[in-house]
């Protein structure tokens, strides 16, 4: 048994065979089995599922790595076998991940879906644009998948991304992805710039020191941005010397917003991040040892 | 029937409550008409675009990079100019890359939009176009970024895996067939990480591949302040940051750094590069960036009136009310 190549094996090997077989019988049984047990060993089961699946990243973050691993590298002793064998397992999991992932991404469409079509079964003064969004989700899913059946079954040589071979479904799938939904979502984008200026115009004022003090900031760090203002800025101010001393230069909009950022900025943000951090690891450890309330119940 | 006359406002009230139509028609006309006006605006790059240029160019003629595409149109104002000039940087140094995303499944269908329409240019331009498979490959989305960009530091081969792409042939083939990622064994085969984002995904590249290879960010400029202090911090090598980021990058790939020109005149100088950093003359480098900018300014100066003129009535206000009472 070699156990650094526990999740792989020789192309059409037995071993292989039998791996794949029993990676689909054994969750399938487990799937249908937990559903005819007892509340309590059903909570069990999902606890120890959670402490397996979590249990890969965090062996993997504390067990000794290979170093520069090359592909046809074999343990020495049990200790590296098992540093083999986790980190043979981090990809695996990655994979599990985006499969689970895309069943998500499915799973929102159908609740988008199922939400809609019982308005438009129920009457509600809202299903005009259910039926619409039902529409444009058929119309996108046909005209997608006709560009992707075509895309492969196209003559050799023949590659249907490129714009020169496209035919009526490329083109359909194009206006439908370019020219509705992608415009849609930047138009509904553009609008926050809108709703910044009217918040900034009525909310923004001086009547703190606080306020006064980020307006000043605030003031600064656009200035930066804006050449029309910063480049004549530094002209005026680069004049400005004792000496050799380019004292002047450290009055520019760049150099006194790069202090802000450096000193301020991203120390605050630093410590935002560390408490964000071990806020993230207080409730990883919670949900991965299921000592979570909301866990099994 | 009784008409109700309208009370009388000062003025300093009236400048606390301009109708908020008349804002955004001033924004509207402001932002819209710089886009049809060619004005270049002096610039001076930043730092961390200096460093994010340098480091670019840094890299072999002729090697692989990973370009994580994680922007849709919703923030093309800034990702897709910085996509645009990242791509030609790569074009002209031949430099082949696989762009894939792990924020957003539309992502990879509009970089390869995208890609279509810089061919386009260079067609124009009767320059040889950068081809899809031979120069990069789609590799597609990832829903799981942090699970993928661990596995990544794995082992690349294994993180993708079973991902396809057409090849000349118009089939779909695995993405390793291709002359991008043949040669390609482990993320050190890999020179860099560049990543257009519009989300969170600078921090979990920093957390999983930071120590594996060269990162580099053109974000949004939202994601600006989350993504400096990686860069004040040294574990990523450059950050480009919104329409600033983009004029930067397009100055310095029509100037270059710290490089006089026939007149001996440096236009874009920085005590920050030893030496001098070559730009690409004769091309056409500038590209979105100096076509939004004059909008930004106008745009910002709009921004810094209205917070002025807000003040100024409430000002105004104050000192009516100390003087009646």
């Amino acid at each position: 048994m070699i156990w650094h190549n526990f999740w792989t094996g020789p192309n059409n090997s037995f071993l292989l065979w039998l791996r794949i077989i029993l990676a689909f019988v054994i969750p399938s049984a487990l799937f249908y089995s937990i559903r005819s047990v007892s509340p309590f060993t059903r909570k069990i089961i999902v606890a120890a599922a959670f402490f397996f699946t979590g249990g890969v990243y965090v062996f993997y973050f504390l067990w000794p790595q290979p170093i520069h691993r090359q592909p046809l590298d074999i343990p020495r002793n049990l200790s590296e076998s098992i540093g083999f064998m986790l980190s043979d397992s981090v990809p695996v999991a990655a994979d599990v991940a985006n499969i689970v992932g895309a069943f998500l991404l499915g799973l929102g469409v159908y609740s988008v879906f199922s939400i809609h079509v019982d308005k438009i079964r129920k009457g509600h003064r809202d299903s005009p644009f259910s039926i619409a969004l039902i529409i444009s989700v058929f119309l996108m899913l046909f005209f997608g998948y006709l560009n992707y059946y075509q895309t492969l079954k196209a003559p050799p040589g023949v590659n249907m991304t490129l714009p020169q071979n496209w035919h009526f479904a490329q083109y359909a799938r194009d206006f439908l992805f370019n020219g509705v939904l992608q415009q849609m979502d930047a138009a509904m984008f553009s609008l926050i710039a809108f709703y910044i200026l009217s918040a900034a115009y009525r909310a923004f004022r001086i009547r703190s020191i606080e306020a006064t003090v980020l307006l000043a900031t605030a003031l600064i760090l656009v200035l930066k941005v804006m050449g029309v203002v910063a480049d004549p800025w530094s002209q005026l101010v680069h004049g400005l010397h004792f000496g050799n001393n380019q004292f002047g230069d450290n009055f520019t909009f760049l150099n006194i917003s790069n202090f802000l950022q450096n000193s301020f900025q991203s120390s605050s943000i630093r410590a935002v991040d560390f408490g964000v951090g071990i806020g993230a690891l207080a409730m990883a450890l919670r949900l991965w040892l299921s000592i979570d309330k909301q866990t099994g119940t | 029937m009784a008409i109700n006359p309208k009370p009388n406002r000062s003025i300093g009230e009236v400048l606390q409550s301009l109708p908020r139509q008349w804002l955004y028609t001033i924004l509207l006309i402001v932002s819209t008409v710089p886009l049809f006006i060619q004005v270049l605006i002096p610039n001076k790059p930043e730092d961390s675009s200096i460093d994010f240029y340098q480091n670019l160019m840094k890299i072999p003629d002729g090697s692989v990079v990973l370009l994580s595409s994680d922007w849709t149109n919703s923030t093309r104002g800034e990702s897709r100019g910085e996509f645009d000039a990242i791509v030609k940087i790569l074009m002209r140094k031949h430099i082949k890359f696989v762009v894939y995303s792990i924020a957003d499944p539309q992502a990879p269908q509009v970089a390869r939009d995208e890609m279509n329409y810089l061919n386009g240019l260079q067609i124009q331009a009767h320059l040889p176009t950068y081809q899809p498979w031979t120069d990069w490959v789609n590799g597609g989305y990832f829903p799981n970024g942090d699970g993928t960009a661990n596995a990544m530091s794995i082992s690349l081969r294994k993180a993708f895996g079973g991902k396809k792409d057409i090849a000349p042939n118009g089939q779909l083939e695995d993405i390793f067939l291709s002359p991008v990622l043949a040669n390609v064994q482990t993320i050190q085969d890999v020179k860099a990480l560049i990543d257009v984002t519009a989300s969170a995904t600078a921090t979990t590249y920093v957390q999983k591949l930071g120590q594996k290879m060269m990162l580099l960010f053109a974000v949004t400029g939202v994601m600006g302040p989350e993504a400096l202090p990686y860069y004040s911090s040294g574990q990523v090598s450059g950050v480009t940051i919104g329409i600033k980021g983009v004029y930067d990058l397009e100055t310095m790939m029509q100037d270059g750094v710290n490089l006089p020109d026939a007149t001996g005149k440096v236009a874009v100088s920085s005590n920050h590069v030893v030496g001098s950093i070559g730009n690409f003359p004769g091309m056409s480098n500038l590209g979105q960036g100096s076509q939004y900018y004059p909008a930004l300014n106008a745009s910002l100066a709009v921004f810094i009136l209205a917070i002025v003129v807000g003040n100024i009535g409430m000002f105004m206000v104050k000192k009516e009310k100390s003087r009646t009472q």
